[in-house]
């Protein structure tokens, strides 16, 4: 075999396949509650399914690569957070069955979305992450169904040194996003 | 040949471990951890100091293959910890700047190796004073590991990630010592 194709084959396994592992967790501090609204007068028991706490997700990257990181892990503390700036307590619920009364159960739905402008690094320039939130009360029937659309870019100085920023960015707008949609949601305040 | 191959592979290498200035992800708080404090009997809680205790496995910044890491809290993994500690006090609602039970501390072992296999320790004294009162003086230290890579575009990156993890794995140990919980209720 050719010296040249020997290490092209190792160029081929080295860049090829590779999903690159990065996070969209969000900045809890930045979460701040709304100036000049009152908290929705209610409890809120968050539930995530056992299936999708840990579920991984792949999504393109720059150069051909991809990136992988997990939606719901990254964001739990950002709801959790989100939903203590609106309702008056937030607990975590392993069930959706289990919740007190008065209290409402929200189960979030994260659907993402990257790619870069970027053509010799792995790292997505840009990110969208849709946040879905479920609400229904303790006997479970539906209360609402509420979305938010967050984006986040980030330019190739600022992925230097954090690889996750644009997918960051983009959590952190749905989540500020989504406080304003829950807040303003007079259904939730009967 | 073999110097042109050598020259590939070196490229190569360079190329998946070359040195990039890193900052180690803000803190995201434990939510099961959240869910201890607020559990527990005990009213608001401040944060004081948190100092570095110099040594060798004390990092700063932390070195992956050639990267560094660094804290986005002022540099300092003290202050990270300190942050840490506060963020889940106030998701739990139980942090106040003036109130008099505080906890501080000082942090003695903060490293990462991803040479071989993927670990890290992280190993820190935890103080609680009431009113300038000692209630609790321990040390805490937890060893993690976790799956790496070959390539340093995948090793790095997990290694970077992996940093709030271990305080989350820390603070879960703390706040699992029932001296701690009795210490922040005096």
């Amino acid at each position: 075999m050719k010296i040249t194709n020997f290490a092209a084959i190792i160029i081929f396994i080295a860049l090829s396949g590779c999903a690159h592992p990065m996070v969209i967790t969000s900045d809890i501090q930045a979460l701040k509650p709304t100036e000049n609204t009152t908290r929705v007068p209610k409890n809120v028991g968050l539930y995530i399914p056992p299936a999708k706490q840990d579920l991984q997700v792949t999504t393109p990257g720059g150069g051909g690569d991809r990136v992988s990181y997990h939606p719901y892990s990254d964001m739990k503390s950002g709801i959790y957070k989100m939903l203590s700036n609106v309702f008056m307590d937030v607990r975590l619920l392993n069930s959706a069955k289990v919740a007190p009364p008065n209290t409402y159960v929200i189960e979030p739905e994260i659907t993402t979305k990257s790619w870069s402008s970027g053509v010799f690094t792995w790292m997505a320039t840009d990110f969208t992450v849709q946040l879905t939130c479920k609400l229904s009360d303790a006997s479970g029937n539906s209360i609402g169904v509420y979305s938010a659309e967050g984006a986040g870019h980030a330019v190739f100085d600022e992925l230097k040194s954090d690889f996750s920023v644009a997918g960051e960015r983009a959590s952190q707008d749905a989540l500020q996003k989504m406080q304003v949609i829950l807040l303003n949601a007079p259904e939730l305040r009967r | 040949m073999y110097r042109r191959l050598l020259l590939i592979l070196s490229c190569l290498a360079f190329l998946f471990s070359s040195g990039c200035a890193l900052v180690a992800p803000k803190y995201s708080a434990s939510l099961e951890n959240v869910d201890k404090l607020k559990a527990a009997s005990f009213q608001s809680i401040s944060v004081g100091k948190f100092e570095v205790v110099p040594g060798k496995e004390n990092a700063n910044p932390i070195s992956l293959r050639g990267s560094s890491l660094t804290s986005p809290y002022d540099n300092s993994y003290a202050t990270y910890l300190a942050e840490a500690i506060k963020q889940e006090l106030s998701l739990a609602g139980k942090y106040a700047s003036d109130a008099q039970i505080e906890i501080s501390g000082a942090i003695r072992k903060n490293d990462i190796y991803i040479m071989g296999l993927a670990s890290g320790v992280i190993e820190a004294r935890f103080v609680v004073t009431r009113s300038g009162k000692i209630n609790y003086d321990q040390i805490k230290v937890i060893n993690d590991s976790w799956d790496s890579s070959l390539m340093g575009a995948v090793a790095i990156p997990r290694a970077q990630q992996r940093y709030p993890i271990m305080v989350q794995k820390l603070l879960a140990l703390l706040y699992a010592d029932a001296a701690f919980m009795d210490a922040l209720k005096q």
